[in-house]
């Protein structure tokens, strides 16, 4: 081996210890076979991949079903310094694109997206590439019984089937039976190799209160962040509510903002950096808010609503405690709200009339500028409709729609049949668990003051709008 | 408020010849040759293109909410009209100091490379260089990087003149404080982030919307003092290309370049690969800004000199009732007529 794996990971990395699972996966990696690898969120993930790529002696390519997850995760490498790190994404113009395609070797991490990927172009020049590794990040996102099924991640395996290629390491954070099933059999891995780490996360808190009626919830958001300390994320459904809660808490003294998908690019931005920055106390998002939050010492997950899953409020609820110090995730609800959670997440699966229409139209995308069928609707007709009859995909549609419900139910069951939460979660994902913390959560029993400390009333030391000392501020200026 | 104002006193100027969905194209600043031809006929420059991500849903819920509040109507024939409260409202607006027609939203551009100097300048001043750029955009960091390349960025002695230029111009152009406030409160440094129109908008204590149209008046005049002195350096090269000196669309620029070294019409369609009728808006919108085109090419049966001196004479901006006029014409050579009406008027 050219160089030891602890040697790069001071070097490189700073640090003197792997967390646990990083190594194990790492070796695997080296010894180039394909590797599973499941580390619970935000549990360094990234360095499974780009510890290797400095030991390998040719790029690691990263597959990112996210747009947003990419664009951030280059941004944070480049913000460590590394500059040979380039994304191909459809926000690359295409003079640019031809000229990247002919130096990729160049490159030490090229993250692609799913789409590109499959680019005739993109994936001849990647063939003619040496490359050492490849990365299927958010792995789940292969599989149809994963919280979030991207159809164009499937088609990844068709091209690994032609290709001699390097070895494959899938990483997730959510792994069930049938979704680790789904990766090995849809990325045609050969005899992977599977590393799994305890997804508990035993310094998160649980805590789940119902309420008698929904308007109750915000006067018991408002008493627990009053009582203890921040910093935190409120996830609530909507917009208009994320927005309306932001209001409402600022009024209350509250330094908080609203995040949602309906905010300018910017401005979303603006709201990650001011959270880590510590001059927000309190976000109020939907569940747009993940990518990009960037920040270990969040306190508080509260939730207004039973999430859609409990792979997604598993991930929810792990963006607390990074920092491995206590956090409480707090979810209030209320015997009404599955209804709610159902329409919500159901409402993006086209009917059998509105697969009808697609194929009577000859351009199917008019029909989302019409606002016939939504985004998302066009891009899972589209992937389906290709492969299969509309009968075929009616039924499709319908055993999907019946899978999100069930997976609601089995969250609102996991909340209210008097089981300890923390032991749920992680049987949920297959593992069983053998010690729980004490305070562990509401069945288990839970003083909330004995995991968080209290809110320091704080002054909030509001200049108004001065606008010449923010100036001066922004460039350092001592002002006389 | 301003927002509302603004709308109706579009929709007056529009004199009951356009429907409800005009205002919204002319605010977005869309780029078709009706759009841009009324831009000139109702003298709609300066409020062109200062809304360019203005939503369709948007914009409906505006105009819903404007009709239960009894400011304006709309017919059946989808055409706004002012109530007599809406008449009032629309006269309390103040005159507004934007140039639409002039910058097209591309005060976003200056401010986005400003604001991606200033945060990248307050980062080397705070010697933590590792920064999460505001600006996503690869065209704005791209720009700012060989900008850079060219300045004594990592000197204290640029920062600050970066500081004192932008100092300056604020005082100087002709701003209300609540400009200012926004215009510096969106901006981002070490430690200190910028804040997002809602919260500009609960700190200034105005409509969200009413915050971005104030920001964009609020660089206007900034762009306006800019460009008219030299005494800016910096702020000078953060405008370039900001001002619209090429009166005609980018599209319609490229037609023109065909068009000036011979080829017809018909041949610019098949070479570009649009359709007739974009062509034809494009020669609509040369013949409105002045650029020369072979009118006889397009009259060759009729008397041009009198059609014209026809056309003067007649108020209507509306293409039917001027067909109802001169059913020999086709609507194409109608609404080159009518550009041609606009440029005299301009002028």
């Amino acid at each position: 081996m050219p160089s030891d794996i602890y040697q790069v990971l001071s070097e490189k990395f700073g640090y003197h210890s792997f967390k646990v699972g990083q190594e194990e996966i790492i070796k695997a990696v080296l010894d180039k076979g394909d590797v599973i690898g499941i580390l619970p969120t935000g549990m360094g993930k990234s360095l499974c991949y780009q510890l290797p790529a400095y030991i390998m002696p040719h790029p690691v390519l990263i597959i990112s079903p996210l747009l947003s997850l990419m664009q951030d995760q280059v941004e944070q490498m480049k913000l460590f310094g590394e500059k040979k790190v380039i994304a191909l994404n459809s926000f690359l113009l295409p003079n640019d694109k031809q000229k990247l395609l002919t130096q990729l070797s160049a490159y030490k991490f090229i993250f692609i997206s799913p789409e590109m990927f499959m680019q005739p172009q993109v994936l001849s020049a990647l063939t003619k590439t040496p490359i050492s590794l490849i990365v299927a990040d958010e792995a789940h996102c292969i599989s149809q019984w994963g919280y979030d099924f991207r159809p164009d991640y499937l088609r990844l395996g068709d091209a690994f089937r032609n290709w001699n290629r390097p070895p494959i390491l899938a990483l997730t954070a959510t792994a069930t039976t049938e979704v680790l099933n789904d990766i090995s059999h849809f990325l045609h891995l050969k005899q992977p190799k599977t590393v799994i780490q305890s997804l508990d996360r035993p310094n998160i808190r649980y805590k789940a209160i119902s309420t008698k009626h929904a308007d109750e919830k915000y006067e018991m958001i408002l008493q627990q962040i009053n009582t203890y300390e921040g910093p935190g994320i409120i996830y609530t459904q909507s917009r208009k509510k994320a927005d309306e809660y932001a209001v409402k808490l600022k009024d209350a003294g509250f330094r908080a903002a609203s995040y949602h998908a309906g905010m300018e690019p910017m401005d979303r931005t603006l709201v990650q950096q001011q959270f880590a920055n510590h001059e927000l106390e309190w976000v109020c998002a939907t569940n747009a808010f993940g990518m990009g939050v960037h920040k270990s010492n969040i306190r508080q997950v509260i939730h207004d609503h039973i999430p859609s899953s409990i792979a997604s409020y598993s991930q929810e609820v792990g963006r607390a405690g990074r920092d491995g110090k206590d956090a409480i995730a707090t979810l209030f609800f209320s015997s009404d709200d599955e209804d709610m959670t159902i329409f919500i997440s159901t409402n993006d699966f086209p009917d059998s009339s509105q697969i009808n229409l697609y194929l009577q139209q000859a351009n199917p995308k008019t029909l989302v500028d019409d606002g016939f069928l939504s985004e998302t609707m066009y891009r899972i007709l589209t992937y389906w409709l290709e492969k299969h009859s509309e009968v075929e995909t009616v039924h499709i549609m319908e055993n999907l729609r019946h899978e999100k419900i069930r997976q609601i139910y089995l969250m609102k069951e996991l909340l209210t049949n008097s089981k300890c939460i923390r032991h749920q979660l992680v049987s949920f994902f297959g593992q069983t668990l053998t010690n729980t913390p004490s305070n562990c959560c509401t069945v288990c029993g839970i003083k909330d003051d004995e995991v968080l400390s209290t809110r320091s009333n704080e002054v909030l030391s509001d200049n108004g709008l001065n606008w010449i000392e923010r100036l001066a501020r922004i460039f350092n200026i001592e002002q006389h | 408020m301003f927002f509302e104002q603004i709308l109706l006193k579009m929709i007056d100027r529009l004199n009951g010849e356009r429907t409800i969905s005009a205002p919204f194209h002319l605010l977005r600043g869309k780029k078709s040759g009706q759009t841009i031809q009324d831009v000139k006929n109702y003298g709609l420059t300066d409020t062109f293109s200062i809304f360019p991500k203005l939503s369709q849903n948007k914009y409906n819920h505006i105009v819903k909410k404007m009709i239960q509040d009894q400011l304006l109507v709309i017919d059946q024939n989808n055409i706004p009209s002012l109530t007599e409260k809406g008449i009032q409202f629309k006269d309390e607006l103040e005159p507004l100091a934007i140039n639409g027609w002039l910058y097209r939203g591309n005060e976003m551009v200056f401010f986005h490379r400003l604001s991606l100097l200033v945060q990248t300048l307050s980062h080397v001043k705070a010697q933590s260089m590792n920064f999460i750029p505001v600006q996503k955009d690869e065209k704005i960091q791209r720009w700012i990087r060989s900008f850079m390349l060219k300045v004594p960025y990592k000197s204290p002695e640029y920062a600050q003149e970066v500081y004192k230029e932008i100092e300056k111009c604020l005082n100087q152009a002709p701003l209300k404080e609540t400009h200012r406030q926004l215009i510096v409160f969106r901006l981002s440094g070490f430690k200190v982030t910028g804040l997002t129109w809602q919260q500009l908008s609960f700190n200034v204590k105005y409509e969200p919307l009413d915050v971005q149209l104030l920001f964009t008046e609020g660089l206007h005049q900034m762009l306006n003092e800019i460009c008219s002195k030299n005494t800016y350096p910096i702020l000078n090269s953060l405008a370039e290309g900001v001002q619209a000196i090429n009166p005609l669309t980018e599209s319609a620029s490229k037609t023109a370049q065909l068009y000036a070294v011979g080829n017809s019409l018909k041949a610019i369609s098949s070479i570009r690969q649009l359709k007739q009728s974009t062509i034809e808006d494009h020669f609509v919108e040369m013949a409105m800004n002045g650029v020369w085109i072979n009118w006889l090419t397009f009259f060759p049966n009729e008397n041009l000199d009198d059609l014209k001196r026809e056309i003067q004479t007649t108020s209507s901006h509306k293409l039917s009732i001027l067909k109802e006029q001169f059913p020999q014409l086709s609507f194409f050579q109608l609404r080159l007529l009518l550009a041609s009406r606009g440029e005299k008027d301009a002028k």
